[in-house]
């Protein structure tokens, strides 16, 4: 499966610990292209490439500095675009994508979910919900 | 200056129940759903108050209700929350039980609003909660914004504050307990709500005969949801299984209680 993984940098240009922990599980999921956003990148790919990961594309804008909807989700849009063979996008739940993402699903017609806590690589998806009820579900 | 505010609203389970998930002949459901006392949304509750609020301080505001809601139980929860503001509702027949795919709930609710007569789209500010309380997914309002060509959103809203010359400085909550603080130019905007600042307004049963009025005409034409698979299939719905099992211990010092915890953790 064709995996894009789509990360932020932090105001200091790292990673947040959420954005490992996505780049954990992509990782066994299957074959992962990161598409990172932000305003300078560049330490944050080669972090990234120490994993092994080989393909790595981004955008990167000082617009791209403060999380926006706007700017972030038209980023996030042509990372998708430029991905355009990945059947699977992933991305850690911080405030900057839980914000944008879902709209950015439905620019590229995909489907969206979020609070999810496994993923088979099927596809199929454990997500908890509100009032504590653990779902599994499958998108076709 | 005035604005056309429009709240988009589900309904939760009340809190206080107990719910159990099973599975029925129409796909996943809560056991004895149709019994269960309903709320309106907590999360959407608090962009209506904060609708009603700021309708208050710019007169000739319009607040319109959107929910898809089942139409019974949307009445039932009317006749509280009628009395707590005004607004004008738009009613679409539906499931509220948190297993509709939230692009389905979107598109519904999105055409619902492109249906408002007299909704003018310079005025236009969109409301939500920043997720549900039943699906809790927190991308609903995003899909909406789209489907009506909002790109201002803000999500995570706790406070709107309105400036001079129709600006806003929107507050919205970030991971870590931090803020961020935005200004907006103004309508079109889209805000999911978190907890705003607002308690809950007081009941006033004379509002509520006066919203009545309009309301149950509304309830009345409400239409049904059209599909809302969303091409989701649904492989199990389970409580999560207890991770941990709790024991009971008195007089356990301070120091212990420390060793256990980290102990926990590094398991």
């Amino acid at each position: 499966m064709k995996v894009l993984l789509l990360l932020h940098t932090e105001a200091d240009g790292t990673l947040a610990r959420l954005s490992l922990e996505a780049l954990s599980t992509a990782l066994r999921l299957g074959d992962v292209t990161v598409g990172l956003v932000g305003d300078a990148v560049q330490a944050a790919a080669n972090l990234i490439a120490l994993s092994g990961i080989k393909s790595i594309i981004s955008a990167e804008s000082p617009e791209l500095a403060q999380s926006r909807y706007g700017t972030d989700a038209a980023a996030a849009e042509a990372l998708c675009r430029t991905a355009g063979d990945a059947t699977l996008i992933v991305a850690p739940a911080t405030s900057r994508w839980m914000r944008t993402l879902p709209g950015v699903a439905h620019r590229i017609g995909a489907a969206v979910d979020a609070h999810l806590t496994s993923i088979e690589p099927s596809g199929a998806v454990w997500r908890c919900a509100a009032g504590s009820t653990a779902i599994a579900w499958k998108a076709r | 200056m005035s604005y056309h505010i429009v709240v988009c609203a589900g309904l939760a389970p009340d809190p206080l129940q107990t719910l159990e998930p099973v599975t029925t002949p129409v796909g996943p459901g809560i056991k004895n759903e149709a019994m269960l006392p309903a709320v309106l949304d907590p999360w959407a509750s608090h962009a209506l108050y904060e609708a009603a609020h700021l309708a208050k301080q710019f007169p000739g505001s319009r607040v319109i209700l959107v929910s898809m809601s089942p139409k019974a139980k949307l009445q039932q929860v009317m006749m509280t929350i009628a009395q707590k503001a005004a607004f004008e509702l738009v009613a679409i027949d539906g499931p509220s039980n948190g297993f509709v795919d939230s692009a389905s709930a979107a598109e519904q609710l999105a055409e619902a609003i492109d249906g408002i007569a007299g909704l003018d789209r310079t005025k236009l500010l969109v409301f939500g909660g920043w997720e549900s309380a039943t699906r809790g997914s927190g991308s609903t309002m995003q899909m909406v914004g789209e489907r009506l060509g909002i790109t201002d959103q803000f999500q995570g809203v706790d406070e709107l504050r309105p400036m001079v010359g129709g600006a806003f400085e929107i507050v919205e909550r970030m991971q870590g307990g931090l803020r961020q603080i935005s200004v907006c130019e103004g309508a079109p905007l889209l805000v999911g709500w978190a907890t705003g600042n607002l308690g809950e307004p007081a009941n006033q049963p004379q509002l509520g005969m006066q919203n009545m009025r309009t309301l149950m005409p509304a309830l009345q034409k409400a239409r049904p949801a059209k599909a809302l698979g969303g091409g989701i299939e649904y492989r199990n719905v389970a409580l999560p299984a207890q991770q941990r099992d709790t024991k009971v211990v008195r007089d356990l010092s301070p120091i212990e209680i420390a060793r256990e915890i980290l102990e926990w953790v590094k398991s």
